[in-house]
C-alpha cells in the first residue's frame, strides 16, 4: 500500500500519510476546513501525475463537489467503468441526495447492500476510501458499530481515525477518543486534522481544554484559504463553552456573511443569542432562517420533539 | 499534682495487687477470696481465680513468664498460668497467714512472708522451698527482693526491717547445668537440714525505729535506700551500705496506721498510702508533704507502681484505683516546621525539616516544682509563648523567646506576665484570649497583659482554640463547640460533640477535628460536621495530613480517617505517642518521656481510599499497580462501598471473579470466567445477567451450555431465528421429547409437522383437526381413511377455531444483538482493557489491540475445534438418525453442545480477529440529571418530564403552559453544532454553566436564564415600561421575569437571597 502512496503528486501527501505538510495542498487539510472549492480547484489545475494519483485526485474532487452538495455532477460523470473507490463515492452522492431529498427509504436497502457486496472484498475493505465512504454513510445510517467495525482496520490513516473519533463522541465514548487520539498524536503530531480531531475532543472533555481547542482553532483560522465558515463555527463553538458569547456571535456572523444559510453557523447563533439574552424575535429569525435553510436539521427536528414533549408532559399536571 | 484515675474497680477489700509488665493488666486479690484479673485500660474484667478460702493478701505477675502467684490465708501459696486459665500447682508449708508473695527477677525463686515469722523463698520450677529466712519475732508482713542485688528486705510486727543477704542462695544455685547428680542430691539434702540455722540467706541488718509494727518495707530501684511504713503512722527512709545502715529521716503526717510506701520509680517522691483514707506523696529529698489525696470511705491496704509505665495503683476497702500522679502529654504546639514542646521544664524547638533539636527556655520557675505546663501557644510575629500550668486553679505565663537560640537552655526572660486563666491562646499577632472558667470570663490582652475586651461566653466553657482568624474562637462547651466571633460577640456556629479536649486544624484551614475522649468530630470551618468517629479507647492526639486525611493516635494505634467518615488502623504502638506532624510516610510525634520520634507509617491503604472516594481514578489504577494491594479485605472493601468494577481486578479466584463481573454487569469477565468454571449455576446466572443487558448471543449460549431446550427455543422465536429453532425440533425429534417438538412445529408454524407428531404419539382426532383446520385435506382424509372412517362420521366439529400462524419475523437478529442495556462503564475497565499496561488483569475481549488476541484466540481455536468435531457428529447423526429409524440409543446429551456450537464459535473466532464494537457511554444530557436537583438543569438536559415533577414537588405548579417558552429557550441554548468530517452530520456539544469543570459528576448545563441577565437587560426594561405608564405591558414583562427567575440557578448565598427578594 505505502508505494501507492510514494506518488510524485506531493499535493495530496498531506492526506495520504496523515503528516500535513505546510505548503503542500491536502484534502485532509483543505477539505477538512471546509474550503471545497480549493480542492476542486486544485484538483483540476495540476497534470502532470500518475495513474494512481489521478485517481485519487479525482476521488477528493467528487467528494468535494459532495461536501458542496452538487451531487448530480458525481452522479452524472462516474460511469460503472470506473474504479471501485469513484464508484462508491458515487455511492455516497446517491445516498447523499437521497437523504437530501427526504427520498431515503427507497435507496437505503440499496445502498447498504451495495456496500456489504464491496466489503467482502478484502482489499476493498483496506482501502481508505471505501472505509471512509463506508463509514460516512454507516454514520448517516445510524449504524455506529458497523462503522466502527470497517474503520478499525485502517492503516494510519488519519480520516479514517478522524471518523472514528467522531463515532466515539457520536457514542459518548469520549474516553474512548482520548485513547485513540493519544495513540494519533504519536503518528500525526501536527497535522492539521490531527489538531483538529484534539480540539473536537478537547471540547467534550472540558476544563482547561477548552482553551486549547480554541487556540487550534485560532491558529488555523490564520491562514486565510481555512478561514472557512466551517473553522468560524468551531472557534465560536469554543467561544459559547467558554462564556464569552460577544466574541462568540462575531464569530458567527462573519461566518453567516460568507454563506447565509449555513446550518450549524445558524444553530449556534440561536445559542449565542439565547445566552447573551438577547430578545425572542432575534431568536425566532434564525429559526425561521433555519427552518428555510435546512428543514431537516437535528436541531429543529429535537425541538419539535420537545415542544410535543412539553404539551404532553404539561397535561399531565393539569388539574382536573 | 494532681491525681488522674485511669481506672477504678469497685469489688471486696482489695488486699494485694500486681500489674502485668506488659499488658494493660492488673490482678486484685480480694479480702474474699477472689483473685480478679482486669484490663485497666478498657475497663473489664478479664478473669477470676477462686481457688483460696479465706482472704488473699500476697499476689505477684512474673515479669516474663504468663504465670502469677497469690498467697493467702488459708497458708497455700499458689501458681496459676493466666493463659491456662488454670493454678498450675500449689506451695504448702507455711504454717499461718501468708502475707506478700513475690517472684524473683531472674532465678526461679518465690518469696513469701507469713505470719509464721518465717520468710520462704521457693523454687517454682521444681516446686519446693530451697530456703527459710528465720529471725522476725511476729508477723511477718512483706518481704521483697532487691530489684538488682541479692537482698531481701523485711518488715514485721517485731517492730524491726530487716535486710538479709541471700548471695550464698544464689550462688548454690548458679550454673545448675554444671553440677553433677551428687551436688544436686547433696544439696537438696542440706537445704532440708538447715532449715533453721542456714547459710544460705543470712540476716545482714536489723533496722529498728519503728514504734509500732512495720506493715510494709521497699528497696529503692536504683539508690541504696529502703522505705518502710508502719501502725506508728510513720514512713521512714533508710539507708545502706556494705557495713552498716541507719536511718535518715521519717515522714510523719497520716494519722492512722500507714499501709504501704514506695519510692516513686522516675521522681524523687515516696508515695504512701494508709488506713487514714489517703494517699500521700512525699518529697524524697526534703522528707515534705507535697500532696494529700483523700477518700470519703475507703481505707488503703496497699500500694504498688507499674514496672514499666508511670502508674500506680491502690486497694482499699470497696476496690482499687489506677491513677498517675502527672499528666504525660507534653505540652507543644506546632508552627509550620518547628514543633514547640517541653521536656523537663525546657522549651524545646524541633525542626522537622533538619531534625535538629535545641533547648531554648527554662521554665523551671513556671508552675511549680511538680506542676509540668498543660498547654503551650506559640505567636510566630512576636516570638512571644503563652504556657498554661494547672497551679493555682489555672495559671498562664507570657514570656518571649531570646532573640538567637545558641543551644544553652536561658531562664525565661523575666517580664513576668502571669494571670490566672485555665486556657489562654494566642488570637492575632499582638492579642491573646484568656478563660477563666471559674468566673466564665474570657479576656481578650494585649502582649503587655492588660486587659483589651472582657466577654461573656454564651455558655458555660471548658476551654477554648483557635478558630483560625484573629476575631474568632471556638469555645468547647460540655455538650457542643461553638464558634464564636469575639468582635460581634456573637454565635457564628455551632456543632453537638462531647467535651472536647483538642482541636486540630488543617493546614489549609479548611477543615478542623475535635478530639474528645472517645470521639473524633471533623468538621469544615463552619463547624458543619462531615463525620464523626467514635474510639472505645481513648483518643490521644492527631494531625492532618498534607492530602487532607487525618491521622489519629489513641492509646494503642496510630489510625486514620478520611473526612467522609471512613477510619482504619495504620500500624500498633507500644505506648502512646502524640501526634505532631504527618509528613509523607513518617508521622512525627512525642511520646510520654517526651522524646521527638518519627514513625514510618504505610499510607498506601488510606490513599488508595481517598483516591477512590475522590473518584480520582488515575491515582487509584496507580496505586494498585504500584503496590500489593491485594487481598480479601481489600476487595470486601471495595465491594462493600460499591465499586465491584474495581474489585474485580484484584481477583484471580475465577469464581469470585465471576460474581463480581455479574455484579457490574461485565459480561465479556463473566462470560470467560464462566467458560473456565464451567458450571451450571454459573450458566444460569449469566443467561440471567446477559438477557437483561439484552446481549442475546450471551443467553443463547449459557441456555446452550445448560440445555434449556425450552428457553432456547424461545430465544430463537423471539429472535426470529428460524434456522435454530428447525434444528431444536430436529434436537426434539431425537430428545424423544413430544411435548417440545410440538411447541418448536408450533413456533416454527410448521403445521405438517404438527399433524405427523400428533399422529405419531395417536392423538389422531387432534391430528386430523390440525389438518383439517390447517386446510391439509388430503393429509386429513388419509387419517379418517387410516383410523376407519368417513367425514360424515365426524360430527360436531368446532367451529369458531382460527389458524394460528406465527408472524414472520422481520428482522432477523440472529447476527446481532439487541441494542444492549448501558453498563456504566468505570474508567477501570478502559484502563485495564489495555493489556500492555496492565499487569493485573486478563485482558477483556474489547479491543482491536494485537495484545489482546492471545488469550481470545486461545478459546476461537478451541472452539473451532469443536466445530469440526460438531460437524463430524453431525454428519454421523444424519447417518445414524437414517439408521436408526427409532431415534433411540443416539446419545444426544452427550454430543448437543458440539453440535450447537458451530454457529457461535465462528462468530468468537471472527470476534478474536475483528473488532467489536464498544457499548455506548453516558450522554453528558443524563449526566446533568443525575447531577442536579434543578428544575432548570433538567429542562435544558431536556428531560421535560421531571423538571415539570420537580417543579411541581417543589412550588407546587400544576400549570406549565406559561413557562413554555422558558423551557424551550433553556433547552435550546444548552447545545452547539460543531461541523466534524466531511459530508457527515455535525456532532452536538453541551454547553456547561461550569466550564472549569471536567469531573463528569459535577457538570451542569448552562442555563439561558441567568440572574445577571435579568437583572441588567429584563427587569431595567420592565421599570421603563412601568414608568412609562404602560401598565399592561410592564405586567407581561414582570410576569416573564418571574417565571424565568424559576429556572434560574445560582450557586452562592448572596445571590439567593438577591433572587428571593426580587421574586418578591
Amino acid at each position: 500500500m505505502t508505494s501507492l502512496y510514494k506518488i510524485p503528486a506531493e499535493i495530496y501527501t498531506g492526506y495520504n500519510t496523515g503528516a500535513f505538510e505546510v505548503g503542500k495542498f491536502s484534502f485532509a487539510g483543505t477539505g477538512i476546513s471546509g474550503s471545497y472549492q480549493q480542492v476542486i480547484n486544485e484538483a483540476n489545475s495540476r497534470t502532470q501525475v500518475s495513474e494512481a494519483a489521478k485517481l485519487e485526485r479525482k476521488t477528493y474532487l467528487y467528494r468535494a463537489y459532495i461536501a458542496q452538495g452538487k451531487y448530480n455532477i458525481v452522479i452524472s460523470e462516474v460511469k460503472d467503468s470506473d474504479a471501485v473507490e469513484l464508484r462508491t463515492v458515487k455511492l455516497l452522492a446517491v445516498y447523499l441526495q437521497a437523504k437530501a431529498a427526504g427520498q431515503l427509504d427507497s435507496k437505503r436497502e440499496e445502498t447498504l447492500n451495495e456496500l456489504s457486496e464491496l466489503l467482502k472484498e478484502p482489499a476493498n475493505s483496506l482501502n481508505s476510501t471505501i472505509q471512509i465512504i463506508s463509514g460516512t454513510i454507516y454514520y448517516h445510517e445510524g449504524l455506529l458499530e458497523d462503522a466502527l467495525k470497517v474503520l478499525m482496520k485502517n492503516n494510519k490513516n488519519l480520516e479514517c481515525v478522524a471518523l472514528i473519533i467522531q463515532i466515539y463522541l457520536q457514542m459518548d465514548r469520549v474516553d474512548l477518543a482520548k485513547r485513540e487520539l493519544a495513540a494519533t498524536k504519536s503518528w500525526a503530531e501536527d497535522a492539521m486534522l490531527a489538531q483538529l480531531i484534539e480540539a473536537w475532543v478537547g471540547l467534550r472533555t472540558g476544563g482547561d481544554k477548552y482553551q486549547e481547542s480554541y487556540y487550534i482553532y485560532e491558529e488555523i483560522a490564520q491562514s486565510p484559504s481555512s478561514n472557512t465558515v466551517k473553522i468560524l463555527n468551531g472557534q465560536a463553538v469554543c467561544h459559547i463553552h467558554l462564556g464569552r458569547y460577544p466574541e462568540a456571535e462575531g464569530l458567527l456572523l462573519e461566518a453567516l456573511n460568507k454563506n447565509n444559510d449555513d446550518p450549524e453557523t445558524l444553530v449556534n447563533l440561536i445559542v449565542v443569542s439565547n445566552l447573551s439574552g438577547k430578545s425572542s424575535d432575534v431568536v425566532n429569525r434564525y429559526t425561521t432562517q433555519l427552518k428555510e435553510a435546512s428543514p431537516n436539521h437535528p436541531f429543529l427536528q429535537d425541538l419539535d420533539l420537545k415542544n410535543s414533549l412539553f404539551d404532553r408532559a404539561a397535561q399531565k399536571f393539569v388539574l382536573a | 499534682m494532681q491525681m488522674l484515675t485511669k481506672f477504678e474497680s469497685k469489688s471486696n477489700r482489695v488486699k494485694g495487687i500486681a500489674f502485668h509488665p506488659k499488658r494493660p493488666w492488673i490482678l486484685a486479690s480480694l479480702h474474699n477470696g477472689c483473685i480478679q484479673l482486669w484490663d485497666y485500660r478498657m475497663g473489664t474484667l478479664l478473669e477470676r481465680f477462686d481457688e483460696h478460702d479465706g482472704p488473699v493478701r500476697g499476689i505477684a505477675f512474673h515479669p516474663t513468664q504468663p504465670l502469677f502467684v497469690s498467697g493467702g490465708d488459708d497458708y497455700k501459696i499458689k501458681v496459676w498460668n493466666y493463659k491456662t486459665r488454670k493454678c498450675l500447682f500449689t506451695l504448702n508449708g507455711h504454717l499461718d497467714y501468708v502475707r506478700t508473695v513475690f517472684f524473683h527477677h531472674e532465678y526461679p525463686w518465690i518469696l513469701s512472708a507469713s505470719d509464721d515469722q518465717t520468710i520462704r523463698i521457693w523454687n517454682w520450677q521444681s516446686r519446693n522451698y530451697i530456703a527459710t529466712l528465720t529471725g522476725h519475732n511476729h508477723y511477718v508482713m512483706c518481704a521483697q527482693f532487691h530489684p538488682k542485688e541479692d537482698l531481701v528486705v523485711s518488715a514485721s510486727l517485731d517492730q524491726t526491717v530487716r535486710i538479709w543477704d541471700i548471695s550464698g542462695l544464689r550462688k548454690k544455685n548458679a550454673a545448675p547445668s554444671s553440677m553433677t547428680f551428687e551436688d544436686t542430691l547433696h544439696r537438696s539434702q542440706t537445704a532440708q537440714t538447715d532449715i533453721f540455722a542456714n547459710s544460705d540467706a543470712i540476716v545482714k541488718y536489723v533496722l529498728e525505729g519503728h514504734d509500732r509494727g512495720v506493715n510494709w518495707a521497699t528497696f529503692h530501684p536504683t539508690l541504696p535506700l529502703i522505705v518502710s511504713a508502719g501502725d506508728d503512722r510513720q514512713i521512714k527512709i533508710w539507708r545502706y551500705s556494705d557495713n552498716k545502715a541507719w536511718e535518715i529521716d521519717t515522714c510523719r503526717g497520716h494519722f492512722n496506721n500507714v499501709s504501704a510506701a514506695l519510692f516513686h520509680p522516675r521522681q524523687e517522691l515516696i508515695i504512701s498510702d494508709a488506713e487514714d483514707k489517703t494517699i500521700r506523696v512525699w518529697d524524697m529529698t526534703k522528707r515534705t508533704l507535697v500532696q494529700t489525696f483523700r477518700r470519703e470511705l475507703d481505707r488503703f491496704w496497699v500500694l504498688t507502681a507499674h514496672p514499666e509505665l508511670n502508674l500506680f495503683a491502690a486497694g482499699h476497702d470497696n476496690g482499687l484505683i489506677v491513677f498517675k500522679l502527672e499528666r504525660e502529654r507534653p505540652a507543644y504546639a506546632v508552627h509550620q516546621t518547628s514543633l514547640f514542646y517541653i521536656k523537663d521544664k525546657i522549651l524545646r524547638v524541633y525542626e522537622f525539616t533538619d531534625a535538629t533539636d535545641m533547648p531554648v527556655v527554662s521554665v523551671r520557675k513556671i508552675g511549680g516544682q511538680y506542676v509540668n505546663p498543660r498547654s503551650l501557644s506559640y505567636n510566630p510575629a512576636e516570638r512571644a509563648i503563652i504556657l498554661t500550668t494547672p497551679t493555682d486553679g489555672g495559671t498562664y505565663d507570657l514570656f518571649h523567646l531570646p532573640k538567637d537560640i545558641t543551644g544553652e537552655p536561658r531562664e525565661a526572660s523575666g517580664d513576668g506576665k502571669r494571670g490566672s486563666g485555665t486556657s489562654a491562646i494566642f488570637t492575632a499577632r499582638n492579642r491573646f484570649a484568656v478563660l477563666d472558667k471559674t468566673r466564665q470570663q474570657i479576656e481578650i490582652r494585649d502582649l503587655t497583659n492588660i486587659v483589651t475586651k472582657a466577654i461573656k461566653p454564651p455558655a458555660t466553657v471548658n476551654e477554648i482554640f483557635n478558630a483560625g482568624s484573629s476575631n474568632l474562637l471556638l469555645l468547647s462547651t460540655s455538650t457542643s463547640v461553638i464558634l464564636y466571633d469575639i468582635q460581634q460577640r456573637q454565635t457564628v456556629g455551632e456543632i453537638n460533640t462531647p467535651p472536647v479536649k483538642y482541636v486540630i486544624w488543617s493546614a489549609d484551614h479548611s477543615q478542623v477535628a475535635l478530639l474528645s475522649k472517645h470521639t473524633i468530630t471533623i468538621a469544615n470551618k463552619t463547624l458543619e460536621q462531615s463525620c464523626l468517629i467514635h474510639e472505645t479507647i481513648r483518643i490521644k492526639s492527631g494531625a492532618w495530613d498534607d492530602a487532607g486525611i487525618f491521622i489519629y493516635s489513641t492509646l494503642n494505634h496510630i489510625k486514620y480517617a478520611l473526612s467522609q467518615g471512613d477510619n482504619g488502623i495504620i500500624r500498633t504502638l507500644d505506648q502512646p505517642v502524640y501526634l505532631t506532624k504527618v509528613k509523607g510516610k513518617s508521622v512525627h510525634c512525642l511520646d510520654r518521656d517526651g522524646k521527638t520520634r518519627a514513625i514510618s507509617i504505610d499510607p498506601t491503604e488510606y490513599r488508595f481510599k481517598l483516591a477512590l472516594i475522590k473518584r480520582n481514578y488515575d491515582e487509584v489504577l496507580q496505586i494498585i499497580r504500584s503496590s500489593n494491594l491485594v487481598g480479601q479485605a481489600i476487595i470486601a472493601y471495595l465491594q462493600k462501598k460499591g465499586y465491584p468494577e474495581v474489585a474485580l481486578h484484584f481477583v484471580r479466584d475465577d469464581k469470585t471473579r465471576f460474581d463480581l463481573a455479574l455484579e457490574c454487569g461485565n459480561i465479556e469477565v463473566a462470560l470467560e470466567t464462566a467458560k473456565k468454571m464451567d458450571r451450571d449455576d454459573c450458566w444460569n446466572k449469566l443467561g440471567v445477567e446477559a438477557l437483561r443487558q439484552g446481549n442475546h448471543q450471551v443467553v443463547e449460549m449459557a441456555y446452550q451450555r445448560v440445555k434449556n431446550y425450552d428457553r432456547l427455543s424461545f430465544l430463537y422465536l423471539c429472535t426470529g431465528n428460524v434456522e435454530k429453532l428447525r434444528k431444536m425440533l430436529k434436537i426434539a425429534e431425537l430428545r424423544n421429547d413430544n411435548m417440545s417438538r410440538f411447541h418448536n412445529s408450533l413456533f416454527l408454524g410448521d403445521v405438517e409437522e404438527r399433524v405427523r407428531l400428533l399422529k405419531e404419539v395417536g392423538q389422531l382426532p387432534l391430528a386430523y383437526l390440525t389438518a383439517q383446520s390447517h386446510g391439509l385435506i388430503e393429509e386429513a382424509e388419509s387419517i379418517l381413511a387410516a383410523s376407519g372412517l368417513t367425514p360424515e362420521d365426524i360430527t360436531d366439529l368446532p367451529t369458531n377455531g382460527q389458524l394460528l400462524k406465527p408472524p414472520t419475523p422481520i428482522i432477523r437478529q440472529q447476527d446481532s444483538n439487541w441494542p444492549l442495556l448501558t453498563v456504566s462503564r468505570s474508567f477501570f475497565d478502559s484502563a485495564f482493557a489495555n493489556p500492555e499496561s496492565n499487569p493485573l488483569a486478563a485482558p477483556l475481549a474489547f479491543s482491536d489491540a494485537a495484545e489482546g488476541i492471545g488469550e481470545i484466540g486461545d478459546w476461537g481455536e478451541d472452539d473451532m475445534g469443536f466445530g469440526e468435531e460438531g460437524e463430524k457428529t453431525n454428519d454421523q447423526q444424519r447417518l445414524s438418525g437414517e439408521a436408526l429409524e427409532e431415534g433411540s440409543g443416539w446419545d444426544i446429551d452427550a454430543d448437543l453442545g458440539t453440535q450447537l456450537d458451530p454457529r457461535i464459535t465462528e462468530e468468537l473466532a471472527n470476534g478474536s480477529q475483528e473488532f467489536v464494537p464498544p457499548p455506548s457511554g453516558t450522554n453528558e444530557s443524563e449526566l446533568w440529571i443525575h447531577n442536579s436537583p434543578l428544575a432548570a438543569d433538567h429542562i435544558a438536559a431536556g428531560s421535560f418530564e421531571t423538571a415539570m415533577q420537580l417543579l411541581n414537588r417543589q412550588i407546587g405548579a400544576v400549570n406549565f403552559a406559561p413557562l413554555k417558552s422558558h423551557f424551550l429557550k433553556t433547552f435550546q441554548a444548552t447545545r452547539t453544532y460543531l461541523p466534524t468530517n466531511v459530508s457527515l452530520p455535525s456532532l452536538v456539544y453541551h454547553v456547561r454553566r461550569n466550564p472549569e469543570e471536567t469531573e463528569t459528576r459535577r457538570v451542569l448545563p448552562i442555563l439561558a436564564n441567568n440572574f445577571e441577565n435579568i437583572r441588567s437587560t429584563q427587569l431595567p426594561e420592565a421599570y421603563k415600561t412601568t414608568t412609562l405608564g404602560k401598565f399592561q405591558d410592564a405586567i407581561v414583562q414582570f410576569r416573564t421575569i418571574i417565571h424565568s427567575l424559576l429556572l434560574v440557578a445560582v450557586s452562592k448565598k448572596p445571590e439567593v437571597d438577591k433572587v428571593c427578594v426580587r421574586a418578591y
